[in-house]
This record gives C-alpha cells, structure tokens and sequence, in this order.
C-alpha cells in the first residue's frame, strides 16, 4: 500500500496515523494539494470531527457528503485556517497550516455556504476589495462576465436575488485564481440556472488544474462533478472512493422489467449479477407483454444509507 | 498597511452608505450647530427690582430734599453697577403684579410710615432659590439704609476656588461639552454596527481566510472608528466655536483620547452583542453613565463624589474648563493621566473581547 493509501486507510477505518514520522507525513504531501491528518474538533463537549483524515490531489475534485450536523462545514473551517485543529495536521500546498496560515490564504479561494457579502456595495466593488486584501488588481468585469453579473455589476448587492449573490460568491472567491477552491454547499438551494453556472464554473476552474474542495448535500451534484466522494457522518469518514468505484462495490445493479399479467400491470427487480436473471428475463419476454424494461445502478444516496443508515436530508 | 488601509477604506463607505449611521453622525452634527447658534450667546445678569415706598409725610419731604428717587437709585446702584434695574409702583397692587406678571425678579414693599418700619419682600414662584435669596439681602440692606442707620456687622466676602462672579458662561457654550459627549456616544452605536454587522453577517469570516490577520481586521477596525469619533468631534468644535490659537492643542489631544476610549468601548459593546437591536439594549447603560459628566456640568447642583469613577469625567470636565473659564492646559494634567489610563484599560479589553469573539 502506498503512504497516501495508508494515510486514507487509516482515516477511513478509525486507525491511529500518528505512528507516521514528520518525514513520512512530508512525503505524503507531495504533489497533494489537501493533506489532512487525524483531524479533530470539538465544541464543548460534543465531538463535530473525530480524527479524521483523507487527501486530495492537485487538481482533483473532493465531494465531501453528509447531512446536517455531520461535520462538513467544521471540518471545512479547520482547513481554511478559522478554526485550529485541536489534534492532527493539515497541509495545504505542502504547507504546513499552524506554521503559513497567511501564505496558504493567499493561494485559497472560499465559498460559504451564508452569503457574507457587503451588501450596502455593488458586486464590483465586493470583488475589488477581495482583491485589494490579496495585493491584486482584478478586472473584476470579466469574472462577473463569467458568472452571468455583469448587467448587475453596479447595483448594490442587497438588491441581489439568492441565486445572483451565490453566484458572486464565488466570483469572490476566484479573485486570487486559487489554486485551492472551498466550496460549502454552493448550490444548495438555487434555482436550476444559477445551480448550472456554479457547476459549470466549478469544472472550468478543475480544468485550469484547481483542486476544488466541495461539501454538498447533494448527492447529484457529487456524482457529477466529484473525482472522488467522502462520506462524513457523525464526525468520521465512513467511506471515501470515486463514486464509480462505491456503486460497483456496495450498490446492487438490478433489471427493472413492468409487464402486463392478464389486465395487472406487474413489476419485477432482477439482480443483474444472479445467474438465474437471464433465464426469468426470457420468460417473462415469450409470456407477457413487456411494457418496460431498463437497468438501475444505486446511486450515492442508496450506499450512504447503507454506510449510515441515515439519509442525507 | 495595504491591507489595513483596504479595510478602513471599505468600512467608510459602508458607514456612508447606512442611513442610520449617516443620520445619527453627521445630520445630529449640524443640528447641534443650530441649536447652539438658536440659543442665547449672552447670561442676563441684571436683576430687575421694583420697589413701593409708603411713607408719611414728613418722611416724603426729607425724600423729595434729599433729591426723590433719583437718588434712592443712586444710592442702590451706588458702587456703579450696572446689574441692578429698578422699577418703580405705585401701589402695592402694582408691585405684585409685576412681581407676578412681569420678568421682575423681586418686588420691594418699604413701609416706613408707622414707628415701626416695614420690609417685605416679594418673590415670583419662578425666580429661582438663588436669585430669591439675593433679592432678599437687597432688600435687608435697603430697608435698613432707609432706616437711617447700618447694623454693626462688616460683611466680607471670601472666594473659594475659582471665583465665577462676572463670568456667568451662556448656558450654549456649556451645551457644547454636552453636544461633544453626545457626538462621541453615538459613535459608539455607530462603531458598534459595524462590528455586530460583521460579526452576525459573517462577512468577517470572508475577509480572515483571505491574507488579511485578525490583528490587522481589528487594528483597521479601531483606525475607522477613532478616524470617525474624533473628525466628528473637532467637526463640532469648529463648528461650535471651540477651537481657537489658545485652546487647538488641548482641545485636539482630549478629543482624540475621547474618540480611543469610544473605540475601545464599542468593540466591547460590539463583541458582546448578538445584533444590532441587543448592542442599543447593551450601550444604553454605559451611554447613560458617560453622559452623567455632560449634565453634570449643564447642572452643578446634581455633581456626585462617584462622578470621578466616570471615565468622561476626565474628557468632559476639562473641556468645559478650556473653553468656558479658559483656565490653561496645565491645569489637566492629571485629568489627562487619567483618561489615557482609561483609554488604555478599554482598549486593551474591547480588542481582547472582540479578539476572542472573532477567533
């Protein structure tokens, strides 16, 4: 196994990575954009993230899913630099978090999932404040272009509809060109154009070699736009893989077929794997009148059930 | 610095673009201009007095001799004042009605037509305690002129502290110390906003993850607030006829501790306030202390010995000083130590707690 492969392992399976040398865990962060080791937080008493840790590669796209509650959004904190890891590592960039918060920050772009925007100013000039922060002049008419604004740019955000400020949102955090996107739940709650924009920008930007960091809710939109997925329940990561490689391994693949039995309107589930399937699929084509028949793979929703035995809603 | 300049630039124009902040901290700075210039420039220190004399005859003649009364007037205004007006009545009937009616301050009834002389004295339930109790020594000293002799006493009048008499101040000039606090105080909301506003809207948060340092937010923060505080205090001062050669410098570096020890108060108020509703609940109380000092000087009868606990005591009580008496700088001194420990002791606790609350 390999030291990255050990790292995800030892997150996913609760295991203590902390055996890992300062020289192993520098070598696991070559080439990674996110390196997060046995992080952990709590507020109070209650246990938000409970030693976890995952990577992901420059360029690759992270869906981190769970509910409410489960710790998305902390764990997104901790690796932004608001909130301080109470035990683990995090390394963005290869850098180390405690040690170049500042240098990290610059090279990030963050979406929040609350729309924290100045909204007694226009989107313009939002975007050129952002980047006055960040030492750069922007032509910030182009990026709001991009995220269909530029008709708006003038107007003063509280004016914006949800779905316009989502969208400057995450203009807002392209100010810098990141080299490290966070989202938090970008989409959540958009109508299906605005939704479409972000998803499409989120693509754009993975294409220019962006890693993007995207926790959701929406299991959809993980499978869509997500290189791999990170189930997160009650704090721990109960699963992490592409979301191919979930479905084949824990989905079941069945045969819907409806048919018509006398004037009943039938329906079956076949196991596309059993061996007896081929031999009902023919008879039920040379006995009754098939009205449809298609295939169905479980969807990243159904393997969370199983992981969790909760929904996501 | 780039950063810091940033942020203070962007929080000007929010201030500036927020009616409420704009209202309550540049509108309220002209309309204490007019108030200031509605109200009297000058103290009416002439005490009006009217007098009836009811005399017998013999008594008429030795008045009407001696030159009538013109020289009664004379006589009561014999050292050259000129903050003594006499009316004469010519009946007691009018005596009080212009006791009673009129702006007369004390009306004088002098019987000496019996063998027992008369004084009463005559006072308008308006006139005020102190004015009563002048009025009343008049009267004493002119009953007994008339009587023809002096009672054996030597009367002697000693000053303790610094002596008022002649230097009644308008009561506009000592609304000036009570329009600086208020100018000051309402920064305080206005400062205070604009933390709740980026702590509950979480706009903060957007600015933290960027390069920008929780100390640099929070020092931005405190330059916005004391570049506000104290622009609108030396505004008023201008405006209000408190800036002059002599008075500039004082007046300037107490202005600029009033405004620091503002900052440090709102980000407390600030930090510890879920909105922008509880932050007015929660300043209402200090806002109510700080501006005791203010109305205590507009009032020295309500002065307290706990007065002195009041961090504006120490900006307020050497303004009025300055620029109502003119008494110098170096009279301050102390009151200047104070309020910089003041200063320093809210400072370092608004920034701690607002620290803490951004973190």
């Amino acid at each position: 196994m390999s030291n990255a492969g050990l790292l995800v392992f030892t997150g996913v399976w609760g295991l203590d990575p902390t055996f890992l040398s300062e020289e192993c865990y520098n070598e696991l962060s070559m080439g990674k954009a996110i390196v997060a080791e046995n992080i952990t937080y709590s507020y109070n008493h209650h246990l938000a993230v409970d030693h976890i840790s995952f990577h992901i590669d420059e360029g690759e796209i992270l869906g981190f899913l769970g509910p409410n509650g489960a710790g998305k959004t902390t764990t997104l904190k901790m690796l932004i630099g608001l909130l301080t890891p109470q035990d683990g590592k995090i390394s963005i960039l290869g850098m180390d978090i405690k040690k170049d918060l500042r240098k990290i920050q610059a090279q990030i772009g963050v979406c929040f999932e609350e729309k924290n925007l100045y909204e007694d100013m226009s989107a313009i000039e939002n975007l050129n404040f952002f980047a006055s922060l960040f030492g750069k002049k922007i032509d910030a008419e182009a990026l709001l272009e991009r995220v269909g604004l530029s008709a708006q740019r003038k107007d003063r955000v509280v004016n914006y509809s949800k779905g316009m400020k989502q969208r400057l949102m995450i203009a807002r955090a392209l100010v810098n060109q990141p080299k490290v996107l966070f989202l938090d739940e970008p989409t959540d709650g958009l109508d299906p154009v605005s939704a479409e924009v972000i998803r499409k920008i989120i693509l754009e930007e993975k294409e220019k070699g962006v890693t993007v960091f995207l926790t959701t809710h929406d299991m959809m939109e993980a499978d869509k736009l997500s290189d791999r997925v990170a189930f997160i329940n009650e704090g721990k990561i109960v699963a992490l893989d592409t979301p191919d490689n979930l479905k084949h391994e824990y989905g079941k693949r069945i045969l819907k077929v409806r048919y018509q039995k006398d004037s009943e309107l039938k329906e079956e589930e076949l196991p596309l794997e059993s061996e007896k399937t081929p031999e009902r699929v023919r008879e039920i084509l040379s006995s009754y009148h098939v009205r449809d028949m298609h295939t169905e793979e479980a969807t990243l929703e159904d393997i969370f059930i199983q992981f969790t035995g909760r929904s996501l809603e | 610095m780039k950063r810091v300049l940033s942020i203070i630039k962007k929080d000007l124009i929010q201030i500036f673009r927020n009616r409420f902040i704009a209202v309550i901290s540049f509108l309220a700075i002209f309309f204490y201009a007019l108030v200031y210039y509605l109200m009297p420039s000058k103290v009416n220190e002439v005490f009006k007095l009217s007098f009836y004399l009811k005399v017998h005859a013999q008594a008429a003649e030795q008045l009407r001799l001696a030159g009538g009364k013109k020289e009664i007037e004379k006589r009561l205004t014999k050292d050259g004042e000129k903050g003594v007006k006499i009316v004469w009545a010519d009946s007691l009937k009018e005596l009080k009605n212009l006791v009673s009616e009129n702006d007369i301050q004390a009306g004088v009834y002098l019987d000496l037509s019996s063998e027992k002389p008369n004084v009463v004295l005559y006072i308008s339930s308006k006139t005020p305690v102190e004015v009563s109790e002048a009025g009343e020594m008049i009267a004493r000293e002119i009953g007994y002129t008339f009587l023809g002799f002096q009672l054996p006493v030597e009367y002697k009048t000693t000053v303790i502290g610094p002596d008022m008499v002649g230097r009644q101040i308008p009561a506009r000039d000592k609304a000036r110390i009570l329009f600086l606090s208020f100018v000051f105080l309402l920064e305080l909301y206005g400062l205070g906003n604009l933390i709740v506003e980026e702590v509950q809207k979480k706009t903060a948060q957007a600015v933290l993850v960027t390069p920008v340092s929780l100390k640099e937010f929070i020092t931005a923060k405190a330059a916005t607030g004391i570049l506000m505080a104290f622009s609108q205090g030396m505004l008023v001062a201008l405006l209000l006829n408190a800036l002059s050669k002599e008075t500039w410098l004082p007046v300037t570096i107490f202005l600029f501790l009033g405004a620091s020890l503002i900052v440090g108060l709102a980000f407390l108020m600030g930090a510890i306030s879920r909105d922008f509703m509880s932050m007015v609940m929660i300043s209402l109380i200090p806002f109510i202390i700080l501006t005791f000092p203010a109305l205590v000087i507009m009032d020295p009868g309500i002065s307290s010995p706990i007065i002195k606990a009041i961090p504006t005591y120490y900006l307020l009580q050497p303004l009025d000083g300055i620029l109502n008496y003119n008494f110098p700088f170096s009279e301050y001194y102390s009151s200047l130590l104070y309020l910089s420990l003041f200063c320093f002791a809210f400072f370092v606790l608004g920034f701690w707690t607002l620290k803490r609350k951004l973190a």
